[in-house]
């Protein structure tokens, strides 16, 4: 698929996903409160219970990151959210998904051409830095409702991963060129809280944390000219490049302990318009912990250390009961607005976002269609010009009773 | 069912935006200086050298030579023919005459600067091992002289220009005939060899076996006939053959000129030899260094040297350090690695710019040992010019190392 998005992506481990317009098709814009159905967000485990079956929900997003001055557009599509989620008797429930979790897909030339002199020649070179891959999570979640008012939610998060890096210093017809690998692995954790305050209003919460923070075994391969031009340390006749492959090692691999280490909450508050209709605002607070991630190198050097984000939505949900068609879909609109802070020159990218999301039920049990556009403007500090981020996600819910044995007929 | 029937639905529904998505890839302005790798560059002055001789032997040159050139001397040259005069059994074959033939470049050879040839019917030297040292004491006083060839100045007639292509130096060998036909002994080896009989500074060039694809080689040519004889006439069919030389050697004898003492000199004729001792190792570079590019300058000292003349490099095998400048070594003490490491180089204005950049990452990567290096002349050099290098006065041989590091 496409190799460079945002420029966020070339950010410390990369870009989070959650960072990135709207994380899956169901639930739009908004997280912890409910979008698709009066009292369940898939995104929101303490919510699960509310399901009367078995929900298995996947969404898949083109995205597209494009500054028009310059007329750099970037543009990648994959599927963005896999969730399962089972009911048990309306009290507790259980659930898995699958969902990236950082991209870390960029190419970037260096701005300027340099200028180096040796033994009376002059060199003109020109740096570049290539990065490929990036992070998944995996989550399995549950729920326990205490009673009608209060509701637990549990996420235990595996992120897992791998990401290539081409670090090049092009002058002289060729490229040398510094590749390296790094393994990724860590535990985030998240627990959720739902609370009826009245009939209309309820309260949200989600605290995340970190128990593993995330190591990367980074590998780093030997320099090598690449004389035949492929981006890869082989050879390829009748040129071959410098040194020979067999003639080099790589270097011992190094663990870079604390990659990654987020801590924050969300808070969220739906109001009830009326059976079918909500109003939801939301606020959030991320900071990132890490404090080995200056180890890594990456395309620009910096990384994201705090995220506050404000979100509101309004949602139209399905009547579960009218048999018209109209009844069957749902709406969402939302606006969100991010501020990013880097750590190491305390620059902030600032970002505002709309989305609207239409969605379709069907079948008795409530399969579920729906689709989700975002789009969104992104100022990042010292930079005139704005990215403009536009995504569209496709999702299809399924839902069904699993685990009964059903009676002979 | 429902449940199958609704993912492959949603396959199909996945399928449609994953094709009409366009993924595009440009890439993105950044300021890169923050990255690790960076350029530097490392100039070694520290380079020694010695001289050391061997032997000459000139078995792959493309020119045998006789005389005295440039104060090299050149006593005599072998020419070895294996193959015996073909069908000499054969009643029904007469051999009218036999001819001996070299060729040379030359079109004006006076008698004082054509040689006498000299026949034996015995193997009288190796064209790849034997050197002016197997020959001390030798004498041509119990070969069989042949006297000296005519001469025949050969033009060209394929147009009206009448230019000048070669002359060939033609002897009459008919007496060699029995000698040339034995074939008693399979492996017997006849040995020709050419000297002129006075002292002077005679000198002449030929052409060696190596020169041609057999046009020019060395030869004898038989001229004969055959009677063929049918049911009611016989035909005599006259015709030649030509048997080519297996192996040639010029013997050249150095041994009255001794080589400047603080210069580097390569010379086939003289063989002179050097070694390069160059400053260099493991942890001459940073670790994980990759080096763009390692020259070797080398500046010739131009009024000895002449403007056309190719070197070569090559990296050392073994440690030989026993090895001094005034033995004279009958083979090459040095043992060098040869491929991928062998360089050659011809001069620009009278400085060799060698490109040693293999053997010296190898030497940083610790895979190979910098013992030295090897100097030689090309063997396609002439023989009796030689190249020289100021080692310990300016300008000095140096070694520019343009290196990428992080």
């Amino acid at each position: 698929m496409g190799i460079a998005q945002g420029r966020m992506n070339a950010l410390g481990i990369g870009h989070y996903y959650h960072n990135q317009g709207i994380s899956n098709a169901i639930d739009g814009i908004i997280e912890l409160s409910p979008s698709f159905k009066s009292d369940v967000s898939l995104s929101n485990p303490s919510t699960w219970h509310n399901l009367k079956f078995t929900f298995l929900s996947l969404s898949y997003g083109g995205n597209e990151n494009s500054f028009n001055k310059t007329s750099i557009s970037n543009g990648y599509s994959s599927l963005s959210n896999a969730i399962w989620v089972v009911p048990i008797k309306s009290r507790s429930s259980f659930g898995m998904s699958l969902a990236p979790y950082a991209d870390q897909r960029i190419a970037s030339i260096d701005q300027d051409t340099s200028i180096f002199q040796a033994f009376d020649t002059t060199y003109n070179y020109i740096r570049s830095f290539d990065r490929s891959g990036g992070l998944l999570s995996f989550k399995i979640g549950t729920s326990y409702k205490v009673n009608k008012y209060i509701g637990f939610g549990f996420y235990y998060g595996i992120l897992f991963g791998s990401s290539r890096s081409h670090e090049s210093l092009s002058f002289g017809g060729s490229s040398i060129i510094q590749s390296g690998r790094v393994r990724y692995n860590g535990i985030l954790n998240d627990l959720f809280f739902t609370l009826s305050m009245r009939e209309d209003i309820k309260v949200f919460s989600q605290y995340t944390y970190t128990i593993k923070p995330l190591e990367g075994a980074f590998e780093q391969k030997h320099l090598f000219d690449d004389i035949n031009g492929n981006g890869y340390h082989d050879y390829s006749p009748p040129y071959y490049d410098f040194p020979y492959p067999d003639s080099v090692e790589a270097f011992s691999e190094i663990r870079i302990k604390d990659l990654h280490a987020p801590v924050g909450y969300k808070l969220g508050i739906s109001k009830t318009i009326n059976s079918v209709s909500a109003l939801a605002v939301e606020l959030g607070n991320m900071r990132d912990n890490s404090k080995d991630i200056n180890g890594l190198r990456s395309p620009i050097n910096n990384w994201i250390y705090e995220t506050n984000s404000l979100k509101a939505s309004f949602s139209h949900y399905p009547n579960d009961l009218s048999l018209k068609l109209f009844d069957k879909f749902s709406f969402r609109a939302g606006m969100l607005y991010y501020t990013h802070r880097l750590k190491n020159d305390q620059s902030t990218i600032t970002e505002i976002g709309y989305s609207l999301g239409l969605g379709f039920k069907f079948k008795p049990v409530g399969n579920q269609m729906d689709i989700n556009y975002y789009i969104g403007n992104r100022e990042h500090a010292g930079m005139e010009e704005k990215e403009l981020i536009q995504q569209i996600q496709l999702g299809v819910s399924l839902a069904d009773i699993w685990f009964v044995k059903r009676r002979q007929k | 069912m429902k449940i199958r029937d609704s993912i492959i639905k949603f396959l199909i529904l996945l399928f449609i935006p994953f094709c009409l998505w366009q993924c595009s890839e440009t890439p993105l302005n950044n300021d890169l200086t923050h990255s690790s790798l960076y350029i530097d560059t490392l100039v070694v002055n520290n380079i020694t050298g010695d001289n050391y001789m061997v032997a000459p032997n000139l078995g792959t040159n493309e020119r045998l030579y006789v005389g005295t050139k440039n104060g090299i001397n050149v006593p005599l040259s072998f020419i070895k023919i294996v193959t015996p005069i073909p069908n000499s059994s054969d009643s029904t074959f007469i051999i009218d005459s036999l001819r001996f033939v070299l060729y040379s470049k030359d079109s004006s050879l006076s008698s004082n600067s054509i040689p006498n040839l000299f026949f034996s019917p015995d193997s009288q030297f190796d064209e790849n091992n034997s050197t002016y040292l197997d020959y001390i004491d030798f004498s041509l006083s119990d070969w069989f002289d042949l006297g000296q060839p005519s001469v025949k100045v050969i033009t060209d007639t394929t147009d009206t220009s009448s230019l000048f292509t070669h002359t060939e130096l033609i002897w009459d060998i008919d007496t060699l005939k029995q000698s040339l036909t034995d074939t008693l002994d399979s492996n017997l080896v006849r040995t020709f060899s050419i000297q002129f009989m006075n002292n002077d500074s005679n000198f002449i060039e030929l052409f060696s076996e190596e020169a041609s694809q057999g046009e020019k080689d060395p030869k004898i040519i038989m001229y004969y006939r055959q009677n063929i004889t049918s049911t009611d006439s016989t035909v005599i069919d006259t015709n030649s053959i030509t048997i080519y030389s297996n192996g040639d050697l010029s013997i050249i004898d150095p041994s009255g000129i001794e080589p400047y003492s603080n210069k580097l000199g390569l010379s086939n004729g003289l063989g002179l030899r050097s070694i390069l001792n160059i400053s260099f190792n493991e942890g001459s570079l940073p670790d994980g260094s990759i080096i763009r590019s390692g020259n070797l300058i080398l500046n010739a000292d131009t009024s000895l040297t002449p403007e056309i003349y190719n070197i070569i490099i090559d990296p050392l095998n073994s440690d030989s350090s026993v090895v001094d400048s005034i033995t004279v070594y009958d083979i090459d003490p040095y043992d060098a690695i040869g491929y991928p490491y062998r360089i050659s180089s011809d001069a620009e204005n009278g400085v060799y710019v060698i490109q040693i950049k293999n053997i010296l990452q190898n030497i940083s990567l610790g895979n190979e040992m910098n013992i030295g290096f090897k100097l030689v002349a090309n063997e396609k050099n002439d023989p009796f010019e030689s190249a020289w290098f100021d080692i310990e006065s300016e300008p000095r041989p140096r070694l520019e190392i343009i290196y990428v590091a992080n």
